[in-house]
């Protein structure tokens, strides 16, 4: 067979298997009573979104997703979903919360039906028209994804990699400035370095 | 749909379909629930489907730009939730529940 | 000097001014000899004037002096101006020369009130207003006055007004004056409307373009009356000048005798010319100033407070004055106008005295043989009696009669009712004379307040008006007694002024016999009042021994209390419905209401702010929704 054949074959399905598969874990964490299972899902959208940038050929971008978001941020929301001892919820369901539910999906439907149907007729056009950039598929298998991306980080976007860096110790003080109280007193100052 | 548009064929169009749609679906969770953790990870998802309209389009136009600016993205993700969480325990050691709707010090004179 | 006219006007105002606001620094008899000396200065200048005006030959005599633009709409100019012409130059004599002897006889009289500063602060204000009224050049600074005036009587008669009576009194001046106010004012619209301006000189010779007995010129004349019926207390609107006596007695001399309530006689005088184009108009005239001439004479006859005599004798003096003017003799109305403010001026300060001297006794059934004691108010008093019974060669008999004559030419029958009337007022000036003077002392001194003559400064102005009461006569001496050939002088003199429309179709022998008449008639009721109380001593009885007839007319025929009944109580009562119905319910309701409405609507957007961020949130989520809805139809 053809390969761009299979390809043209196999791209949809596994577009659609990816794009299926986050929507319906997405939707899983907003039902899902346990917060434990909630982060357990989030972590499979992300995972299905890493494989659309596969798809898309930002292979880059799939690789940081998963380090950082699944591997990083969901382990620190499950930890803290430990630590608090979270049930599965037992809040009350009064009229007002379904009411709110309620409204929420409508104006929600409401909005994605708007966006989509706008969206849709000029994204198409708009890709036609613009002026495209030198980073085409044939430069990436050329020199590889990485290259590409690490010269362009540190080189044009050179400032805001560094800033970036800084907002993360600005995070991290941050964090610890926050949790100081939670500390008892009594404990030795190398208790500090928690 | 536009005249272009056919389902077999993956364009642009469908990524960015899916980037709104996850995009609502994220922010009707974010009014629905109403635990504190899962309204954040509702969030996170929102993020998530911006990341990819960015990545679509960077992609559509053979820059890189866009891919950049979605590392960013992640990054500032990253620190956010950190700090986020943090503050999450410290409310829930002061008002014993995650329920945002108990959490109404904003509240005028009723 | 005529140009400084203003200066009349300008010292009482001046007087005002200083007395009102260092009054109660300067003291009593400062104020009141500031007072007086202002008001005498004003009479000065108003000779000097006269005299210069005078000088000049008789179709000169009309001078108006203006001193600015006022009201100046669309075609209408009304300035402020002065009018000196004989007229008013007649009205001010009498205002300042009777006015300033009322001033310095009050120094007397109020010696021992704490508050007469107030007193001479007003008395100068009331001459003010009085002085514009009659030498206002248009019909606005006459109204201007006519309002001051109504003004200080209001301030004047309630100035003891710690006492519910006087309190009383003021407002009902004022109030019976503003209904006749009423009539004044649609009057002035009128000639507005129909003649373009308020001068009098313009109006004069417009007036000559209407023919007589038109339809606008007759509701201008009778609403303009119904000013001058509110003002001169004449039937309907006299019921307050009786009560107007709870004021100090001097300020009765003045306004109610002399000056205010003749400002009616002076408007008419003023627009006689348009008067005279109404023959209708001066029939009612006549006919209501015979009516209550003799109405208010009756009721004179049986009053036993010195006072309420002598204000009931004002009415009825008054109605006389309208009867003259109502037979279309303005001069001879002007006349009486002059002699009245002699005799009554005198009259009631005379009163005055014998309530000083009897400690502010005021009942002549506590009176009595005061002849002795009070010689000089007695013998001042006597001569002010004189001259209202008209005894000859006193002033009121030169006035009284000239009125009664031309009315006898117009109407034999009103002359009837007023000759009725004259031998009345005869008949109730003695018997007030006599119990008051003659008989036995039933007054009880007590103490060290003994009762004496009052002091010079009292007693000069009385001898003063009783020597006018006594030669007044002079300024008008008919024809047919003219033996020294002087000729009706105030006749002559205001011949320009005022039109005259009164006829004369009898004859003099007949003017003779009339007079003879009214001699006649006089003497009747001295007799009958000689009679009853000098020679029979008769001293009138206590309020509950009268019945019947005498003690309906004792009652001022109920008058009062029937006008109570008809217009008091019923507009108050319909004021207090529409109180309760309209006021309360429907303003209150809509003012109310609207607080009502906006504290409810403030209550329901309260509740938005629930301190829920999810709420907030959903607010936000509606407001984007909205604005993609909006951007969708918009590309639709």
């Amino acid at each position: 067979m053809d390969s761009t054949a299979l390809i043209s074959f196999i791209k949809p399905v596994v577009f659609y298997t990816f794009a299926a598969t986050a929507v319906l874990s997405a939707i899983m964490v907003i039902v899902s009573k346990n917060p434990l299972y909630s982060a357990v899902n989030l972590v499979l959208t992300f995972f299905s979104i890493a494989g659309i940038y596969v798809l898309m050929g930002a292979e880059v971008i799939a690789v940081f997703q998963i380090l950082v978001y699944a591997g990083a941020i969901m382990v620190l929301v499950i930890f803290v979903i430990m630590f608090l001892n979270l049930r599965p919820s037992l809040f009350k369901i009064q009229f007002k919360h379904v009411f709110r539910s309620g409204l929420a999906v409508v104006f929600m439907t409401a909005l994605f039906a708007i966006i989509a149907s706008l969206f849709s007729k000029g994204v198409g056009v708009y890709m036609e028209h613009a002026q495209k950039g030198e980073i085409t598929q044939a430069a990436i298998d050329a020199e590889g994804g990485f290259q590409l991306f690490s010269r362009a980080l540190f080189t044009e976007f050179l400032l805001p990699f560094e800033l970036t860096s800084l907002l993360l110790t600005v995070a991290i003080i941050g964090v610890v400035v926050l949790i100081r109280g939670m500390i008892k007193p009594g404990v030795s100052k190398k208790g500090q370095e928690k | 749909m536009g005249e272009s548009m056919n389902l077999m064929n993956i364009t642009q169009t469908h990524y960015i379909v899916l980037s709104v749609l996850l995009f609502c679906i994220g922010a009707a969770g974010v009014l629905i629930r109403r635990n504190a953790i899962v309204i954040f990870l509702c969030v996170e998802i929102m993020l998530n489907a911006v990341n990819i309209a960015l990545v679509a389009f960077s992609r559509g136009l053979d820059q890189n730009r866009g891919e950049v600016f979605v590392f960013f993205v992640i990054a500032v993700a990253a620190a956010e939730s950190a700090i986020g969480l943090s503050l999450l325990i410290l409310l829930f050691r002061q008002k014993k529940t995650l329920d945002v709707d108990e959490i109404n010090s904003l509240k005028g004179n009723l | 000097m005529i140009e400084n006219v203003w200066l009349i006007t300008a010292l009482p105002l001046a007087g005002f001014i200083v007395i009102g606001l260092l009054g109660k620094r300067l003291g009593e008899k400062l104020s009141g000899i500031i007072a007086s000396l202002f008001s005498a200065a004003a009479f000065v200048v108003t000779i000097l004037i006269f005299m210069e005006v005078l000088a000049k030959e008789e179709s000169a005599r009309k001078i108006i002096v203006k001193f600015f633009d006022w009201i100046v709409v669309g075609k209408v100019n009304t300035a402020v101006a002065y009018q000196v012409d004989p007229l008013s130059l007649v009205m001010t004599l009498i205002v300042t020369g009777v006015g300033s002897l009322i001033h310095f006889y009050s120094i007397g009289y109020m010696h021992g009130d704490k508050l007469s500063a107030k007193y001479f602060a007003y008395l100068n204000l009331f001459m003010f207003s009085m002085l514009n009224l009659v030498l206002g050049s248009n019909l606005l600074i006459m109204f201007l006055g006519w309002e001051g005036v109504g003004l200080c009587s209001y301030l004047l008669i309630g100035y003891y007004y710690e006492t519910k009576e006087a309190g009383d009194a003021g407002k009902k001046a004022f109030i019976v004056n503003r209904v006749g106010d009423f009539g004044f004012l649609i009057g002035i619209f009128l000639i507005l409307f129909v003649f373009g301006t308020l001068e009098f000189s313009e109006l004069e010779q417009l007036a000559e373009g209407h023919k007589s007995g038109e339809m606008v010129i007759f509701w201008i004349t009778i609403m303009l009356f119904i000013g001058a019926t509110g003002k001169s207390a004449q039937i309907p609107l006299y019921v307050w000048l009786p009560d107007a006596m709870a004021g100090p007695t001097p300020v009765s001399a003045l306004i109610h005798a002399a000056t205010m309530v003749t400002s009616g006689i002076y408007m008419l005088a003023r627009l006689s010319f348009l008067y005279v184009k109404s023959p209708e108009t001066m029939m009612i005239i006549c006919i209501i100033g015979a009516l209550t001439a003799f109405f208010a004479a009756t009721i004179g006859m049986f009053q036993n407070d010195i006072k309420k005599v002598l204000a009931y004798s004002t009415v009825s003096q008054l109605g006389y004055m309208f009867m003259g003017v109502g037979a279309g003799a303005f001069s001879a109305g002007i006349f009486h106008v002059m002699t009245h403010a002699f005799f009554k001026a005198l009259l009631f300060l005379g009163a005055g005295s014998v309530i000083y001297a009897l400690h502010h006794e005021q009942d002549i059934r506590h009176m009595g043989g005061l002849r002795k004691k009070l010689p000089i108010t007695h013998f001042t008093f006597l001569i002010g009696t004189l001259a209202i019974a008209g005894t000859p060669l006193f002033s009121g008999f030169f006035s009284k009669d000239e009125i009664l004559w031309k009315v006898f030419n117009y109407s034999p029958a009103i002359w009837l009712i007023g000759a009725t009337g004259a031998a009345i007022t005869s008949y109730y000036m003695f018997r007030l004379y006599f119990v008051t003077f003659y008989g036995e002392m039933r007054y009880h001194e007590h103490g060290d307040h003994k009762v004496h003559e009052s002091p010079l400064i009292m007693t000069v102005p009385l001898v003063i008006l009783a020597a006018l009461s006594l030669g007044g006569g002079l300024f008008g001496i008919p024809h047919i007694l003219d033996f020294f050939h002087m000729g009706n002088l105030l006749e002559e003199f205001l011949h320009h002024s005022v039109s005259d429309s009164s006829v004369v179709s009898h004859g003099a022998s007949t003017e003779i016999a009339m007079m003879a008449m009214s001699v006649i008639l006089a003497l009747v009721g001295f007799f009958i009042s000689y009679k009853v109380f000098f020679k029979g001593k008769r001293v009138p009885g206590k309020d509950e021994e009268y019945s019947g007839l005498p003690k309906t007319v004792y009652n001022k025929y109920y008058v009062d209390e029937f006008y109570n009944i008809a217009f008091v109580k019923s507009i108050y009562h319909a004021a207090l419905i529409l109180w309760r119905a309209f006021d309360v319910f429907v303003i209150d309701g809509i003012v109310n209401g609207v607080a009502k409405l906006l504290r409810n609507l403030g209550g329901g957007m309260r509740e938005t702010e629930t301190g829920v961020v999810h709420d907030y949130m959903m607010y936000m989520a509606g407001g984007l929704v909205s604005f993609f809805v909006l951007l969708f139809l918009f590309f639709l």
